[in-house]
């Protein structure tokens, strides 16, 4: 029962640790045994939005003139503000191998996944931080701003190569609840007398956002990841870990709401001939949505899952050296995040301990200074905490989100 | 250090899972809310304005005041009348040929009405025939002067055998709509009577059989709701008087100021759309000012006067009403002191002679469908008027919610206006709570400017200008507590000296608010 502790820890804090996840450590497998790989990745990061802004939204209280105008003179073409969540639970087995190759076990995954992505233009923060009052006369570029939330499952199986720990996974992707919005040629010019607004965009909703596990879209993806052994000059082994995940699609069911929206409306307050002289009993609606002549529509959609690519040369725990130098690449398809780098170096303090350092830029976020830790027990167990955003922690001034992981791999 | 490390982080989560209080922001929008152009016909129809000889605008009436028909004189009230025959002789054997016809003027009791002619415009007539004879009996029943487009009414019962304790009958119902009914009786001499001829035989094949005289049949009508759309007769002698009430609510929302009038041209006509002949008398106009208490009787040469009024002339469906035209002006009358009275009820007493001189027509009054007696209107009021602080009150109820998520801090209502009219408005808002007592005001900056108006040429140019609302936080809580409000406006002309208002006048105008509003989330 004692043994199961780390995991009970590991499985509570799952869900909601923060973290940005690419892989801490290389360690050469037990090829006899099996292993329970538990990992959490959570973070949020954005490239201009600081976290005394951001904490506002996230834990109330007021946004003063200070700090709306230190996000306003920061933002620039691409203000991201996003993040992922994901837990997930990965058993690989030595015991059989399902295509009968004895160098291959069989791995199965259960995971959940949440993603943000969102990019607002600089003229839309401003309106509605600041209103219109004081951009009369000004066009107020909306162009380009995307926001995008996907929540999903996925329940794989795959085969894995014993020796590296190279896998690949097919599966099932359950699709919770989604929404995306995407503006093109859109802006607003506030004038004394009218207010003109051109609005161009597209976007789609589930029907529902409950419960937790929505069940309202189905897919399949297929997760690659592949560790490269190389020998540098001095015979020394290093490895590359390669990986590609969400190479699939949910297919939303037919409650679906797709928008639409291509109109320019200028408004320039009620006509008081719309109210005088009627008819008893004449009424006058007026409907926001017709007005901005936003379509809408039910139906099946189709959507690519946002692919991961990350390619990074991991230290490894056998390695003779204390100091490794560790380093890697990110990126996301979507649209709001900048391929991500990152550099640093790893250090064993004793077999048992060790930690590693890394500057990285990128992502939803900016330059980020991260810090990890790695603990093993004995050959059964490793635990992994660490968070790639150690300025979020320190500073609402300078830091731009957080991020914390967690990751436990237990060999039986 | 483990273990803290997790409490470290379960501290921290626990504070991202529990957001303490709402996200809050000010913001400052900018936006138009209403704008209009107003001319005088936006706020009085088209109909009741016109350019008058002078260049400027006259209000204009043409239309009945007051009016009466008098189709409740000429009512044909329900009524039930039966008929007996019976052979002329002790007895008598009816073959299967036997034929007993006869005719005969119903009259139908109408009261002091001597109707001629009448045609009616919806009603039912039910008719049931009665039979005491001891064999099969039909009864031809015909009125020769009832008559529509498809001729004269007619109808054949059937009826079996009956006898005095026993009778057999046979009911018909018919709808009279659109029959002309002659009342004139079989020789056209009469009146209220109908010619009837009953056809009365046997309605046996082969059989005889005998009737006596006490075998008595009965030929019943029973009138149902019978309305006449055109009656000629004589309707009797009628005198009315009578003092109705004219209430005229948008002057009850004068509430202070005076108004100084020009000229009125008027014509107030007596309209007798009926042939007869008739005496009318006004005998009161009084105007009533209920919030000064102040009455003002109008004054004019035909005031009390008896006043003989000619019958319509024409026919049926070419009627014309005849006219009595009482010409009312400020040389011959008071009605520029009435008028400024703004009274908001005016007591009209009248009489009204039917037939004064009795039935001097031979019968020959006649009502026409819709006709009626009427008082009509025709005036002009030149628009040529001073005001002085003339106030106009309204109270609206009002439901004011404030938005959740939007508080506003200050509201600025801004009215950007162009003012051709010769008259400038100051405008209150008075906010009354449940008990209807006034918890807050708005003011504006100052009144709209009247446009500056020339004597000599009734020209007026446009004033330019804005009035300001400004709604602090302490206004929009007593909005949110207000019930109703209070809308004042006073209105003075130009120099509050007597004006001409051009028929171009307008009055443009762009409401345009500033909100200062939090946005919590």
């Amino acid at each position: 029962m004692k043994k199961f502790i780390p995991l009970y820890i590991a499985l509570f804090f799952a869900p909601s640790v923060m973290a940005q996840e690419l892989m801490s450590v290389y360690e050469a497998p037990d090829e006899e045994k099996s292993v329970l790989q538990i990992n959490s990745m959570n973070y949020y990061a954005s490239n201009h939005y600081n976290n005394a802004l951001t904490d506002k939204f996230l834990f109330g209280g007021t946004i003063t003139t200070d700090i709306k105008d230190r996000a306003l003179n920061r933002l620039g073409s691409l203000n991201s503000f996003g993040g992922q969540a994901e837990q997930e639970l990965l058993f690989y087995t030595p015991a059989f191998s399902p295509i009968g190759d004895e160098r291959y076990g069989f791995m199965v995954e259960i995971s959940d996944h949440h993603l943000l992505s969102t990019h607002m233009a600089s003229d839309l923060f401003q309106t509605l931080m600041y209103g219109n009052a004081g951009t009369l006369g000004d066009t107020m570029d909306f162009g380009f701003t995307h926001a995008q939330y996907l929540h999903y499952q996925k329940v794989g199986i795959g085969i894995y190569e014993k020796s590296t720990m190279s896998s690949i996974r097919l599966n099932y992707v359950i699709g919770s609840r989604a929404f995306e919005g995407r503006l093109s040629n859109s802006w607003m010019l506030s004038q004394t007398d009218t207010i003109s607004l051109q609005l161009q965009g597209a976007g789609y909703q589930t029907d529902r956002f409950s419960p937790y596990i929505g069940l309202q879209g189905s897919g399949v993806s297929v997760d690659l990841n592949y560790n490269f052994k190389f020998e540098t000059k001095n015979g020394r082994e290093q490895i590359l870990n390669l990986q590609v995940n969400n190479l699939g699609f949910i297919y939303w069911n037919q409650s679906t709401i797709d928008y639409g929206v291509d109109s320019l409306v200028r408004y320039t307050g009620f006509d008081v001939q719309d109210f005088m002289n009627q008819p008893e009993g004449a009424e006058n609606n007026y409907n926001f949505q017709d007005t901005l002549g936003i379509e809408r529509a039910r139906g099946n959609v189709l959507k690519a899952l946002p692919i991961e690519f990350s390619i990074q040369k991991l230290p490894m725990r056998e390695s003779d050296k204390k100091l490794q130098f560790i380093g890697g690449f990110k990126t996301l398809l979507t649209s709001d995040y900048f391929p991500y780098f990152y550099g640093g170096a790893y250090y064993a303090v004793s077999d048992a301990f060790t930690g590693s350092t890394r500057l990285s830029y990128g992502g939803f976020g900016r330059l980020q200074w991260g810090l990890n830790l790695n603990y093993w027990a004995g050959d059964k167990a490793r635990i992994s905490l660490g968070t790639f955003d150690m300025i979020g922690f320190i500073s609402k001034t300078y830091g731009h989100g957080r991020s914390m992981h967690l990751s436990a791999n237990f060999n039986f | 250090m483990k273990k803290h490390t997790l409490l470290l982080f379960a501290l921290l989560i626990f504070s991202f899972a529990c957001k303490k209080e709402e996200t809050r922001w000010d913001t400052a929008w900018e936006a138009p809310l209403v704008h209009g152009h107003l001319t005088i016909n936006d706020m009085i129809p088209v109909e009741y304005t016109e350019t008058n000889a002078d260049g400027y605008l006259s209000l204009v009436i043409h239309e009945p005041v007051f009016g009466f028909s008098l189709d409740t004189l000429i009512q044909l009230p329900d009524t039930t009348v039966q008929e007996k025959t019976a052979i002329g002789v002790p007895s008598i054997e009816v073959t299967p040929s036997f034929v007993q016809p006869s005719n005969y003027d119903q009259e139908l009791d109408l009261g002091d009405i001597k109707l001629r002619k009448v045609i009616i415009r919806s009603g039912t007539v039910e008719t049931k025939m009665v039979n005491t004879w001891p064999g099969k009996t039909s009864l031809a029943l015909f009125l020769p002067n009832v008559t529509n487009e498809l001729g004269s009414f007619n109808h054949i019962y059937y009826m079996d055998a009956g006898s005095e304790a026993d009778p057999s009958s046979d009911e018909a119902s018919f709808d009279m709509a659109n029959y002309h009914m002659d009342l004139r009786g079989i020789d056209e001499n009469l009146f209220n009577s109908l010619g009837i001829n009953v056809v009365v035989q046997s309605n046996e094949e082969t059989d005889n059989y005998i009737v006596t005289d006490a075998d008595t049949n009965i030929i019943g009508f029973t009138f149902k709701d019978m309305i006449p759309q055109y009656a000629m007769g004589y309707f009797g002698q009628y005198t009315f008087a009578d003092t109705m009430t004219m209430s005229l609510p948008p002057l009850k929302n004068v509430v202070a100021g005076t108004l100084d009038l020009d000229s009125i041209d008027m014509v107030l006509t007596v309209k007798n759309g009926f042939n007869l002949i008739a005496q009318a008398k006004i005998t009161k106009l009084t105007g009533i000012n209920t919030r000064t208490n102040n009455l003002s009787e109008l004054e004019f040469p035909q005031k009390n006067t008896t006043l003989n009024i000619d019958p319509a002339s024409g026919g049926l469906y070419d009627y014309v009403p005849s006219e009595y035209p009482l010409i009312i002006n400020n040389t011959n009358s008071n009605m520029i002191s009435f008028l400024e009275n703004l009274s908001d009820s005016i007591l009209v007493g009248y009489e009204m002679k039917i037939n004064p001189f009795g039935n001097i027509t031979g019968g020959a009054d006649e009502f026409f469908p819709n006709s009626k007696m009427e008082l009509f209107l025709d005036g002009e009021f030149p628009m040529n008027l001073g005001a002085n602080n003339l106030t106009i009150q309204d109270t609206l109820d009002i439901d004011w919610e404030n938005p959740g998520n939007l508080d506003p801090n200050e509201v600025r209502i801004v009215v950007a206006y162009e003012n051709g009219f010769p008259m400038g408005a100051a405008s209150k808002f008075y906010l009354l709570d449940d008990s209807e007592t006034v918890i807050d005001s708005i003011i504006g900056s100052g009144p709209i400017q009247s446009g500056i108006y020339a004597e000599e040429s009734y020209t007026t140019t446009a004033s330019a200008g804005q009035v300001t609302f400004l709604l602090d936080k302490g206004q929009l809580e007593s909005l949110d507590l207000a019930s109703k409000i209070i809308l004042r406006v006073a209105f003075d002309t130009h120099e509050s000296a007597m004006i001409k208002v051009p028929a171009d006048a307008f009055f443009d105008f762009n409401v345009r608010s500033n909100l200062n509003i939090t946005i919590a989330l």
